[in-house]
């Protein structure tokens, strides 16, 4: 089967197919008499494509498809990421014909069936984060917070002001201040105390007439809940700005409390997250964005409305900051959280937050003798850790990432948050078993004692894999990211002297 | 591989007047910031040696590096300071793959 660790240009052979055409019942003719010269490309201009056939095909993509590691066959405790189980439940729905095989272009009065499910899904989403009203088009968390902001924007300038910063703490998430920059604001950042949690009397010292909004993850990327914050919204709102909720972490509240409670007057919700829907490799993703009354006019558009008995697209909503995103958003992924919601029901998603905390608090008890806890209090839905203590013994946390693939694990989220020395931030979710997690811990305390131990082993992994340690220097600096025949050739001849 | 670290004359003036703890040593230490990728930034730190350090010598100065941080430099790394900076260290880098949080 080694030829399936090879790329498919590699395994391709001239002429070779994956297909099968009945004869032809019209005579063939040459395309390069037929054509003109200018029209035909020479062998040098033709698309390089691979020639293989349809079993080499299936078997260089299920190979492909064995090595990847996914929460299908593997823990995979990746703080802030929330990758729990989706529920095949959620694939069968979205793979009904009724939502699989409609246009967005046809009449609405066709549709009616999955308009009435993406209205469905927006009353319940305000439920949930305590808002008045959801716009589903943002495809992700990061353009979700993009289009909060550019709701900030529009709602300053309606009322005639130029408001141009964005306050973000340390602890938020990394894309909050790239968005902010993105819809064109300035950012200031707002220190964590000694707890973890926003310095009051940091932000106070920020907060002025030109403060748009703050943008605050909560419970925050150390797992923390934010203790002060209805002192926080107190103080941004008494200075005339927003606040923006990061849901990100919304595993941990849900039907706990709500942004909406919490006096906050925008939240994006990550559905690949939160509410079941596959993620990783690049998505799709949903990101929904939900406001407060004030801003219900800046909603990007064309918005999804009951009228009487049908439900209608309406445009008419003129400060409305427009279309985020072509036609309804990722719609089978709001099918696959709509199915989520619908079958967990309101005590179901009230269990998961429960069993996100407990699970997260359980791995943490477990592991702190062994790693620098940073942070002792009781978290939510994650926690994270430092590996300090191994620095100094010469291994890093990096060290003990890639060890954590030989037992079979993906990684925690490494090095993040920033203001945690070598950070390990682990996110065990409520979907896995007490079983799972005890063998995940069991691996973890395992590396901590060959760090002291017998470093070499962790210093030098992973062993177990398809392929060891990569030179990241290399792939860094000299990145080689497109396949050409020449260097195929050259990787052969190289091959054959070695 | 051979590492060659030299250090530019306004950087060993520096080394050599500044005063440094018993037990501690100048150290090029990989300072790593993650979450969407990985950056690797080189800084010049003063601490305790580590158990799989490689020593360095350079003008009577002698320089840790760990097993870690010595993966990550090119062959020839240079320090260099000025008072605004501080020490420089080598060429940093940032990983593209955007392989570690999802968003």
């Amino acid at each position: 089967m080694v030829e399936y660790n090879d790329l498919i240009f590699e395994i391709s052979r001239p002429g070779r197919v994956g297909y099968s055409l009945p004869k032809s019942d019209v005579e063939s003719v040459d395309l390069q008499e037929k054509l003109p010269k200018h029209l035909i490309r020479d062998e040098e201009e033709a698309a390089d494509l691979p020639e293989v056939s349809e079993l080499q095909l299936v078997r260089h993509y299920t190979a492909l498809s064995n090595k990847n590691h996914g929460i299908d066959n593997g823990f995979y405790p990746l703080g802030s990421c929330t990758m729990k189980y989706n529920p095949k439940i959620n694939e069968d729905i979205a793979r009904l014909p009724g939502f699989s095989r409609i246009h967005p272009y046809q009449q609405a009065e066709t549709t009616q069936g999955a308009f009435e499910l993406l209205y469905n899904l927006q009353e319940e989403l305000a439920v949930i984060t305590g808002m008045d009203a959801i716009s589903l088009q943002p495809s992700a968390g990061a353009q979700g917070e993009w289009t909060g902001l550019m709701m900030v924007r529009a709602y300053h300038e309606q009322k005639g002001e130029s408001r141009n910063k964005v306050l973000v703490p340390d602890s938020a998430h990394g894309t909050n201040p790239a968005s902010a920059s993105v819809a064109g604001f300035d950012t200031a950042t707002i220190p964590s105390d000694e707890n973890g949690l926003v310095d009051l009397e940091e932000l106070k010292k920020h907060v002025d007439s030109d403060t748009a909004a703050l943008m605050l993850t909560n419970p925050n990327t150390l797992g923390l809940f934010e203790t002060e914050i209805e002192e926080i919204a107190k103080v941004v709102h008494d200075a005339g700005g927003l606040l923006y909720y990061d849901g990100a972490n919304a595993n941990a509240i849900l039907g706990k409390t709500t942004p909406g409670a919490m006096g906050f007057d925008i939240v994006h919700l990550n559905l690949h997250k939160t509410f079941t829907t596959p993620h990783g490799g690049g998505g799709p993703g949903a990101g929904p964005v939900g406001v407060k009354e004030d801003l219900i006019p800046y909603l990007p558009v064309p918005r999804i409305e009951k009228d009487g008995e049908s439900y209608v697209l309406n445009s008419d909503y003129p400060l409305s900051i427009g279309r985020v995103k072509g036609y309804h958003g990722n719609f089978g992924i709001l099918v696959r959280a709509y199915t989520y919601i619908r079958t967990m029901g309101a005590e179901g998603l009230s269990e998961v937050s429960e069993g996100a905390v407990l699970h997260a608090n359980y791995l943490r008890k477990r592991l702190e003798e062994h790693f620098e806890s940073p942070y002792k209090q009781l978290c939510k839905h994650e926690f994270v850790l430092s590996g300090s203590r191994q620095k100094k013994l010469g291994v890093r946390t990096l060290d003990m990432a890639k060890r954590l693939l030989d037992f079979g694990y993906h990684p925690p989220t490494i090095y993040f948050p920033l203001n945690v020395e070598e950070g390990l931030m682990i996110e065990p979710t409520e979907t896995e078993s007490k079983e799972t997690m005890d063998a995940f811990a069991d691996a973890m305390i395992q590396i901590a004692k060959e760090v002291e131990e017998n470093p070499g082993i962790v210093l030098e992994a992973p062993h177990t894999t398809v392929v060891g340690r990569l030179d990241e220097v290399q792939a860094a600096r000299k990145p080689i990211v497109r396949y050409t025949k020449e260097k195929d050739a050259q990787k052969k001849k190289d091959t054959v002297k070695a | 591989m051979n590492l060659v670290v030299t250090l530019t004359e306004s950087a060993l003036d520096k080394l050599k007047t500044t005063e440094i703890k018993e037990e501690q040593y100048p150290r090029i230490d990989a300072d790593i910031a993650g979450g969407c990728g990985i950056s690797v930034k080189f800084t010049l730190v003063f601490d305790e040696p580590r158990r799989n350090d490689s020593v360095i010598e350079y003008d009577g100065i002698q320089i840790h590096i760990d097993l870690f941080t010595k993966r990550y430099l090119d062959e020839e790394t240079q320090i260099d300071y000025n008072d605004e900076q501080g020490f420089l260290v080598g060429e940093s880098f940032a990983s593209s793959a955007c392989a570690i949080e999802l968003h």
